[in-house]
């Protein structure tokens, strides 16, 4: 589903060039759950952003179920964020004053999602991550574990083919960021395809295979028994 | 992404927000109160000015003394006077296009009746003022020949003043006092309205050789008027006035006039061009501060896009397209702008209700006054609004999503 060949990102500031990516290339398959781990500066962000279409590599190859990525507009990588990718980041998830089902309900104003079937596929995924009793507390009304279900929810409203989260644990206390891998886990087990991003070593064990990055390159791309 | 939800997202940020939007309109606002007050009052001097020209008689002639200064028409000379001698050779001329002419002088004076005191114009006047003038008498008598020969001390008042100075009862018979000098009103005239300038029914005519002999104290005339005998041959009249004076006053023939003759028309041209200047000059005024708003709205958009750069990234993370994040704040500044020019006109409109209530005439506001106020407004959030819009749609959502 996922084949990442040959990627390579380099920035510029100023005169200076930095490689951030040198000629990556992994596939995922449909229902894996992968944590692509590795120290600041390792080249994982640059990896997600590629993932998540919010950024085209300098070269190589990005195919998402079968769509080559480097190759489309502006426009056409906004459809693929709002139809293929769930994103769930490490802050500023929810829109302020927003409740719970007004953030999860966000994506689908800008999709061609029917109006019916909105409230009924939003109603699902906040039951999904247990939020039901909490779906009309504003966002600032909500624990951090609660905004992350939430982001999971908003996450899973459009069917995506990927869920891609950006150091989800980040800001959690160990029980709860274990509450929400468990969430996560549950939601491969169901079929969704996870892409995690982390540096915590107890958080990516949740994962089925692991890729470690290091300055660039991958270090070690391990399958998980 | 549907207008209704660009709307409805929009608003919930100007609610969020509800002191900055405020401040924000401030300045709209208080353009467009000003645009459309003016132009309301603007249009209502200008109605009331023509109506009571136009009551006045297109064919009326004004004479006054004095040599026009400077370049525009409304110069007058205010030490420059008439005599007796200048009115009675126009009178006596072989009148050609004349029918009429009569004279006047006017002064305020402090008029009581009882305990009621009102300082009020005091017209004296002979020959046939009332007529020319279109005073109408609609109680007791007029002004006669022999009133101005006997230097009555007799008076006629302007309808008003049945109520402002003898508390509704009939004036006919009773004494007033002008500057303490008792006169004995003998008619009243019709209600002519006010020409938005004077209310002429409040005023007083009375003989001319009385005002001359107990409130002037000179043979002073202000004003000579003429009545032409065909509303087309007004300009022969002219001449012809200009012609008689010349002589009654030994001009040489490269003296210019030391006097002015005007029709009606041309008071109406001269009024129009006052208005006119005073509009453009408020305008203007209204303008900048239109401008000045629209800055600010620009300001306060630059502002709420970089505090709502995340809000921006996730969105566009989320799948928002860059005509999303376009619309989005557009839509903003356009309703922020809009809201404004609403509270605008409504308090624009109260203005110049007020306004022409106190003043006593008619303001005129139309609908088309009020949706180009609402236009401009609009407008002044797509012009200000645009680039703020434009930055926002053209973030990139991994730096908004990183910014701190």
């Amino acid at each position: 589903m996922i084949e990442l060949n040959n990627i390579t990102k380099t920035y510029k500031t100023g005169n200076q060039e930095y490689v951030a990516l040198k000629k990556i290339s992994f596939n995922i398959s449909k229902g894996e759950f992968v944590a692509i781990m590795g120290a600041s500066g390792s080249g994982k962000s640059t990896t997600m952003h590629i993932l998540g279409c919010l950024d085209t590599p300098t070269s190589g190859k990005y195919i998402l179920n079968g769509k080559d990525v480097g190759k489309l507009t502006d426009q056409e990588l906004s459809s693929i964020r709002n139809t293929e990718i769930g994103f769930v980041f490490q802050s500023f998830n929810l829109l302020p004053r927003y409740s719970v089902f007004e953030n999860v309900m966000l994506p689908f104003i800008y999709s061609k999602v029917p109006q019916k079937e909105r409230k009924i596929r939003a109603l699902e995924a906040i039951k999904n991550v247990g939020l039901t009793e909490r779906m009309n507390n504003k966002s600032n009304q909500l624990s951090g574990g609660q905004i992350q279900r939430t982001a999971i929810a908003r996450s899973l409203v459009m069917n995506p083919s990927i869920i891609l989260a950006d150091e989800p644990t980040g800001n959690l206390d160990s029980k709860t960021s274990h509450e929400i891998m468990e969430v996560f886990k549950t939601l491969n087990k169901q079929g969704n395809t996870i892409i995690l991003i982390t540096h915590e070593d107890d958080i990516a064990t949740f994962a089925n295979r692991i890729i470690r990055l290091k300055d660039g390159e991958i270090l070690s791309d391990t399958l998980k028994n | 992404m549907t207008l209704t939800e660009t709307i409805k997202t929009a608003y919930r940020s100007l609610v969020a927000n509800k002191l900055r939007t405020v401040l924000t309109i401030l300045g709209i606002i208080i353009g467009i109160t000003s645009v459309i007050s003016l132009v309301g009052i603007g249009k209502g001097a200008q109605k009331t000015i023509e109506g009571s020209v136009s009551s006045f008689g297109s064919n009326v002639i004004t004479i006054t003394p004095g040599r026009p200064t400077g370049s525009t028409a409304f110069s007058f000379d205010f030490s420059a006077k008439f005599s007796d001698q200048d009115y009675e050779a126009l009178k006596n001329s072989n009148k050609q296009f004349v029918s009429e002419y009569a004279a006047a002088t006017q002064g305020s004076y402090k008029v009581s009746y009882e305990n009621n005191v009102k300082v009020l114009a005091v017209i004296g006047q002979k020959g046939n003022f009332a007529k020319i003038r279109n005073f109408n008498i609609q109680k007791g008598r007029e002004l006669t020949t022999l009133d101005e020969t006997s230097n009555s001390k007799v008076a006629v008042i302007g309808p008003d003043l049945i109520d402002s100075i003898f508390n509704g009862q009939s004036p006919i018979g009773e004494k007033i006092k002008i500057n303490n000098i008792p006169f004995t009103v003998v008619g009243v005239t019709e209600a002519k309205g006010s020409n938005g300038f004077v209310n002429t029914d409040e005023s007083i005519l009375i003989p001319l050789s009385s005002m001359q002999k107990f409130l002037t104290g000179n043979e002073d005339l202000r004003n000579i008027i003429a009545q032409a005998k065909d509303p087309t041959e007004v300009n022969a009249a002219k001449e012809e006035i200009a012609n008689v004076l010349r002589k009654s006053r030994n001009l040489k023939t490269t003296e210019t006039n030391d006097f002015s003759v005007r029709d009606s028309g041309e008071f109406l041209t001269i009024l129009n061009q006052i208005t006119d200047v005073f509009t453009i000059f408020l305008s203007a005024i209204a303008a900048i501060s239109l401008l000045v708003g629209g800055i600010g709205i620009m300001n306060i958009m630059f502002v709420s896009v970089s505090e709502r750069t995340k809000e921006i990234g996730l969105r566009k993370a989320l799948g928002a397209k860059n005509r999303d994040i376009l619309l989005q704040f557009l839509i903003e500044a356009v309703m922020v702008t809009l809201l404004g020019g609403i509270i605008g006109v409504g308090l624009g409109v109260g203005i110049s209700v007020l306004i022409s209530k106190i003043a006593n005439f008619e303001s005129v506001i139309t609908l088309e006054s009020i949706l180009l106020a609402l236009g401009v407004s609009a407008s002044i959030g797509l012009i200000f609004g645009i680039y703020p819009a434009r930055k926002a749609s053209k973030l990139n959502p991994i730096d908004a999503l990183r910014f701190e």
